[in-house]
Formats: structure tokens, sequence, C-alpha cells
């Protein structure tokens, strides 16, 4: 860390762990629900459960990407942030209204909350992810504008690397997709065009943007590979990412009363949608070879490399086989989704964002890396998320397959709830790997305050005693 | 990356780069020009394999000189001989399908 | 020639896998158009028939020679002739206009004609595969255009033109794929 305002970046990280291990927890609730359906009942219903889930997700992912914003931005443009009061208070603001907004999701019926808030207005309630009363919604613009008030001034008045650029055109993308989550018609398809716009936009598009920014950025400082080698490689990536991207968004569209030529532009163009990815690994583990010196932090490298792979698993893997109009007639919305949708958004962007973190933490309090004990726990959290994650992905995966093959196709269908009752035994995996996942978490959470630094100093002080 | 230049390597003529450049050129014009001529004189049936083969010529024309793959490591040449194969071959069965 | 003969890879490693990866997209819809026309032959022709032949096989004769052009300029920097190698840049570039003004003459034309992306399924993939491969035309030409103004600033040397050597990788491939898809959409019928 070589400017003080970078400093603004840890609350940011902080907030965006503290909300994950909440996300966890309603995630546990909510796949205990699955087995028992009265859990909790009535006063967390599953619906709020989930919707508590899901926000608390996108909360924390911005919560980190904005720490990230804070933290790389000044340093990649050799100056001060633009205002580091700003970015506080904005933090402050973002903390508030996301946690009032969870609490009235848990505390006032939903229908309750959209009467309060102005939805019969402004309609914008309803949608997955976007379950945001307006208000909310309202304040995660200023917030973001706020954001990118802050450093784009911090980008115009500094040195200008393309990685830079990226950024923070990425996240000005981020603000702009976001403006369709305003747009809900009655008329159900271009309801579901809008919510795609902003669902499919952000983690098939502008958010890939940003996980090769922060990649290529932990790269660049990690391995001290040159900047241009780094910078080409994000160019053709982001390049591949818009073109097959864009158009691919048609996989949402396919029988949903859309104009019949996106059953074929869908599924061309989403095929090649993990080609991204591919160049992701590649990318990563070229810089890896290449180093130029070894980073005494092992735990964000391996973040830094197993975010590409995990994520090309779960985006490029699990995506392909369910973009293809034919199967998705089988497969659409059926746990087989979920899986994908957890491995993806895993795989992703939370690792993306621990990875980040895990470098930058070290260096906001003032280290250059944690100490080998701290790594140990960090890194035994990496392993038992993973493997986590990849059972929770398989157990869906299970669920779904059953619910392609028993309810949809045959002579003979089961009904819903017969085949829900069918594949109980992979909700109870399901379940337990959650389990395995917070205990990852936890791991995770504990290498924070285990004492103890690495780097030259320690070192020395080893290689003299 | 300071390759070896086509310039550079001895049994390159200058004025033999820019000739072989040109007369490639040419080539490729004629053989447009000869499959949309042989293409207009009958069905996609009977004339697929000439027209098929006279881009795939082109192409790896192309790939060769233009793109200057000649002289690069095999592998590279391999692989998009091996992509104008592929494309060809699934052009050809799905044509012969019909 | 022995191994250590070989040249390098002219441009960067990050740009061929790009163009590999293209080729891939472009040979995924190229397979999906042939079949498609295996299942509905007569409806192609007669979409095929609305197209001016003559169009395509121009369009295909100005991107050949702008590739040459761009083949040329990579032999001229190769020598150090900086000055030549500009112009030949932008010789290119003028064909890329010439190709792009062509296309859209073609495209007003269909337009007139009364097609769209939703009359049938001929159209559909001629409009988007066109169209597909129109969008790399011009972002093609705003790599040529970037690397010719850095030419003329003096920017490449025989010893340092990556640039150079890449943007011809990208517009040879952008080449390669047009005389594929020429054949596939205005000759074979
Ligand atoms: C990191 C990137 C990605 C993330 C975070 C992600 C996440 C998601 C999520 C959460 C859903 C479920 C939406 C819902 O209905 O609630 C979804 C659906 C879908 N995703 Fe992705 N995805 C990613 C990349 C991809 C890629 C690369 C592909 C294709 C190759 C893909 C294909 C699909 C398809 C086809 C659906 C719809 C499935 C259905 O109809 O039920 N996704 N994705
Ligand atoms: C970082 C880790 C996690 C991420 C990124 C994540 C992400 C998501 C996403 C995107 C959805 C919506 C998926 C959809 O409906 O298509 C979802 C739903 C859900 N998640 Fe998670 N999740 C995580 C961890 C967990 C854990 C550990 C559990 C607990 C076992 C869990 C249980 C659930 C349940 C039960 C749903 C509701 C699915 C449904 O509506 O059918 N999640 N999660
Ligand atoms: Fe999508």
């Amino acid at each position: 860390m070589n400017f003080r305002s970078q400093l603004v970046a840890k609350p940011y990280f902080v907030a965006a762990l503290a909300l994950f291990l909440g996300q966890i927890l309603f995630g546990l609730i909510a796949g205990f629900q699955y087995v028992d359906g009265t859990f909790l009942f009535p006063a967390i219903p599953f619906s709020v459960s989930r919707m508590v889930h899901t926000n608390l997700l996108i909360v924390w992912l911005l919560m980190a990407f904005m720490g990230a914003a804070y933290f790389i931005v000044p340093e990649e443009a050799q100056t001060e942030l633009y205002s580091p009061r700003l970015a506080l208070a904005t933090f402050w603001v973002f903390l508030v209204a996301g946690a009032l907004t969870i609490l009235a999701y848990l505390l006032v019926p939903y229908s309750d909350l959209a009467a309060a808030t102005g939805n019969a207005m402004l309609p914008t309630m309803g949608r997955g992810y976007l379950e945001q009363p307006l208000p909310t919604k309202v304040g995660i613009v200023l917030v973001a504008l706020s954001l990118l008030f802050n450093i784009s001034m911090t980008l115009f008045k500094g040195r200008r690397t393309s990685l830079n650029v990226i950024l923070v055109g990425a996240l000005w993308g981020l603000a702009l997709l976001f403006l369709p989550a305003f747009y809900f018609p009655e008329d159900t398809v271009k309801a579901s065009y809008g919510w795609w716009w902003v669902v499919h936009g952000w983690v098939e598009g502008d958010w890939e943007l940003i996980l090769s920014a922060l990649l290529g950025f932990i790269l660049i400082k990690m391995t001290g590979v040159d900047r241009e080698i780094v910078e080409k490689w994000m160019y053709v990536i982001i390049a591949m990412t818009l073109i097959s991207g864009i158009i691919g968004i048609g996989h949402h569209y396919y029988y949903i009363g859309a104009p019949e030529y996106w059953i074929w532009l869908g599924s061309v163009f989403s095929a090649i949608e993990p080609i991204p990815f591919i160049m992701l690994i590649v990318f990563s583990i070229r810089m890896l070879l290449k180093r130029r010196r070894e980073n005494p932090n092992q735990a964000a490298m391996l973040w830094a490399l197993g975010t590409p792979i995990v994520a090309f698993l779960g985006a490029g893997l699990w995506g392909a086989m369910i973009t293809l109009a034919p199967v998705q007639y089988y497969a659409h919305g059926s746990n087989f989704t979920a899986a994908h949708g957890h491995l993806a958004f895993f795989g992703a962007y939370a690792m993306v964002s621990l990875a980040i973190i895990s470098y930058a933490m070290p260096l906001l309090r003032g280290r250059v890396a944690n100490g080998i004990a701290a790594q140990r726990w960090e890194m035994s959290g990496f392993w038992i998320m993973v493997i986590s994650m990849l059972a929770i992905a398989l157990a869906l995966s299970g669920a779904g397959i059953v619910t392609a093959f028993s309810q949809r196709m045959g002579d003979h269908p089961l009904s819903f709830m017969d085949t829900q009752a069918q594949e109980q035994v992979f909700f109870w995996l399901r379940e337990l790997a959650g389990v395995g996942f917070l205990a990852g978490l936890l791991a995770y959470l504990v290498s924070f305050f285990v004492p103890g630094e690495a780097g030259y100093d320690a070192a020395v002080k080893r290689a003299l005693s | 990356m300071s390759a070896p230049t086509v310039a550079t390597l001895p049994s390159q003529g200058l004025s033999g780069a820019r000739l072989r450049l040109t007369l490639v050129w040419l080539l490729l014009m004629l053989l447009t020009v000869a499959s949309v001529e042989l293409g207009a004189h009958g069905t996609a049936r009977q004339t697929l394999s000439g027209v098929l083969l006279l881009a795939l010529l082109k192409g790896q024309f192309l790939v060769d000189h233009f793109m200057g793959l000649r002289r690069v490591h095999r592998v590279w040449r391999a692989l998009m001989a091996a992509w104008l194969a592929t494309v060809g071959a699934l052009i050809a069965i799905a044509f012969l399908l019909a | 020639m022995r191994a250590q003969d070989r040249e390098a890879l002219p441009g960067d490693l990050a740009i061929w896998i790009f163009i590999f990866a293209e080729l891939l997209v472009f040979g995924i819809l190229f397979a999906v158009y042939a079949f498609a026309r295996s299942a509905h032959v007569a409806l192609f022709n007669q979409g095929q028939a609305l197209l001016d032949r003559r169009l395509g096989l121009a369009n295909t004769l100005v991107l050949i020679t702008s590739s040459y052009a761009v083949a040329r300029a990579t032999e001229a920097i190769h020598r150090d002739r900086v000055q030549a190698c500009g112009r030949w840049l932008l010789a290119a570039l003028l064909l890329g206009s010439l190709f792009v003004g062509i296309k859209c003459h073609e495209f007003a034309r269909d337009a007139q004609a009364g097609m769209n992306l939703s009359h049938d399924l001929f159209q559909m993939f001629y409009l988007s595969l066109t169209g597909f491969h129109f969008l790399h035309v011009v972002m093609g030409m705003a790599i040529l255009a970037a690397v010719a103004a850095k030419t003329f600033a003096g920017g490449y040397r025989a010893h340092d033109c990556t640039g150079v050597e890449t943007a011809g990788a990208w517009w040879h491939m952008v080449d390669l794929v047009w005389i594929i898809l020429f054949i596939l959409v205005y000759v074979l019928r």
C-alpha cells in the first residue's frame, strides 16, 4: 500500500466478509427448509430466507468490488483518492441502507414493504436479486454514483493505466446496467427482458471485466510480470467476453415469447461464453510461470489461481451444459440451474473478492503478508470452501437431473411434489455440504485473528536466529 | 518479441518477398472469380467440391503467405489447416445430406 | 526447415489465442448454417436468390486486396520502411471503408426487399452472419487506424513491430472468415 487514502478499502472489506457470513447462514436456513418445510415457519418463510441469502450475496459482492476499487484506483493512478471522506461516508450509507433493507425483509411482510415504499408509484419489486424496495434501489444508484465520481476524479488526476481505465469503465457499466431494474412493465416478456439485462448483463458481461481487472491487478503485483503483457491479455479476454456475452443473452429468451431466432443466436453465442473463462485460466497460469519474484503471500496466490479455474467450472462448464435451447427445454429453472448459479457466483465473483481481500488486507494492516500460521488457516479455508461448493453443485445437479427426467420427460411424468420427495437425498447432501462450507468460511475468518507476519523482516529474523 | 524477420533471413531476397505477396494476391483474386464462375454454372450439389476446394485453397494461401505462418512453428500452420479442413468437411457433409 | 530456423509467431500469443477463439465461433456458425440449410434447401435457395452475387464478389475482391495491403505493410516495417508501412496501412483502411460502403448499400437493399431476422431461417442466418462479420470489419478498421497513426508517429521499427503484426493477423483472420462465408452464403446454392 502506497497511499494513505487506500485505507478506506478496509471497512468495505470487513463489512463484505461479515455480510458473506450472513449470506451463508441464511443459505443454510433455506437449505434446511428444503428438507423440513416447516422449519422456522412462520417467522422466516422460505421465500424470505432465499431472498435474504441472494440479496446479501449481491450486497457483499458490491461491497468487495467497491473496496477493491478504492484500493486499486489510487494505487494504479499513483495518487491519493480524490476524497477519502466521501468514500467513508458512502460506506456507512451503504451499510446502513443494506442492513435496514435486510431487517425489513425479515420483519415486514413483503407486500406491506412494497406498499410502504411506493412500489405502486414506480413498480420495481419482485424480480429475483432485484427485490429491493424503491428507496434501496435509488440508494444503490446514489452510492454507485458517489463511488464513480470519486474514482473517476482520481483516475483523471493521476496516471492513466489501461488496467485502471478498464476497471473504472467496468464500474460505470455496472451502474448503468442496474438501471433496467427500474423498468418493470406489466408485459411479462418485456419484464423478463429488463430483468435479464441486469442479471445476465452483470454476470456474463460487465462483471467479467471487473473480474479480469482484479485478477490482472493481483497478478501484476504478485508476479512482477510486465504490465504490457497483462494488459494485452485483458484486452483479448474482454473482447471475447463481449463478443460472446452480448448476443449470448439470447439463452434466456428461448421460450418466453421472444422472437424465434433467439433460439439460434442464443444457443450459438452462449455456447462460446466459456472461451473467455478458458482464456483467464491460460492467462493466470502463464503469468505465474513467467513470474519474476516469489511473493510471500501464498494464500493470495492460491485464490488468484483458484478463481479462474472454479469460475470456468461453474460458469463455463455448468453453464454450457444448460445453454443449448433443446437442453434448457427440460432443464430450465431446475436445481441444475441453481447448481450452475452457485458454482459460478462462487467461483467467479466470491472467489475474486476473496482473492483481492487476501492480497490487500495484509497490506492494509501494515504488513507484506500474514504469517505462515495465518496463511495455513486461510488456505485450509480455501480448500474446504471450494470442495464444499463443488459438493453443493454436484448435489444440486443430481436433483436437477431427476427433475428433468422424472417430472418433465416420459409418458407418465411425476408431479412436482412427488419429484421433490424423490430428490430428498440430494437436498440432505446439499445441506451437509453447506455446513462444510460454513466450516471453511469460519477457518478463513479465523486467519484474520492469527497474529504474526511474513515478509522480509520475519525472514531476516528467522535467518538470524 | 524481436524475432528474426523476413528481411533478415538469408534465404529471403527482398524483392522476392514482395513479388511473392503480389503473386499470391493475384492468384487469390483469380481463384475468387473462378469459384464464382464455377458456382454460377450448376447447383450446389454439382459444384460443391470445386467451389469448396477453391475456397480452402485460398484460405491456406492466405494463412501461409499473408498471415506469414509458412515459416512459423508447424503447430500453428497445422492448427489453421485443421480449422479449414474441419469447416470444409462439415460444410461438405451438410450439403451432401441435403 | 529445422525447428530453430523457424520464426516466432508474428504478433502476440494472446492475439493468436483470440484469433483461434474467433475462428471457432465462425466455424460453429458456418456449420450450423450448413446443417440448417440441409433441412430447408428450398427455403435457402429462395432466400439466396434475393442476394446480388456481384456485390458479394466485389466485397471479396476488396477484402482480399486489403489483406494484401496489410501483408505489404508488415513486409515494409520488417525492412524498417516506416512511411511505406504507414501508406500500405492507409490503403488497407481505405479498402476496408469500401467494403463497409458496399455492405451498407447491400444491407439497405435487403431492408428494401423486406428482409428481417424474423422473416425466415435463411434471412436470420444471412443477416446475423454477415452482420457479425461486419462488426469484425469495423473493429478491425479501428485497430488498423490506431496502428497506422502510431506508425506515422514513428512508433514501430523493424525490431519492434508487434503492433503491426498483431493488427495484421487480426485483419487476415477477418478476411479468411469472409472467404468461407462468401461461398457459403452467395455462391453455393
Ligand atoms: C460467472 C458467471 C456466471 C454467473 C455468476 C452465472 C449465474 C447464473 C445464475 C444465478 C442463474 C440463474 C438465474 C435465475 O434464474 O435465478 C443463471 C442462469 C443461466 N446461466 Fe449463468 N452464470 C454465469 C455464466 C454463465 C455462462 C458462461 C453460461 C453459458 C455458457 C451460463 C448459462 C446460463 C443459462 C443457460 C442460464 C439459464 C438456466 C435456466 O433457464 O434455468 N451462465 N446463471
Ligand atoms: C458463496 C457461496 C454461495 C453462493 C455464491 C450462493 C449463491 C446463490 C444463488 C445465486 C442463489 C439463487 C440460485 C437460483 O435460484 O438459481 C442461491 C440460492 C440458494 N442457496 Fe446459495 N449460495 C452460496 C452458498 C450457499 C450455501 C452454503 C447454502 C446452504 C446449503 C445455500 C443454499 C441456497 C438455497 C437453499 C437457495 C435457494 C434455491 C432455490 O430457490 O431453490 N447457498 N444461492
Ligand atoms: Fe446468461
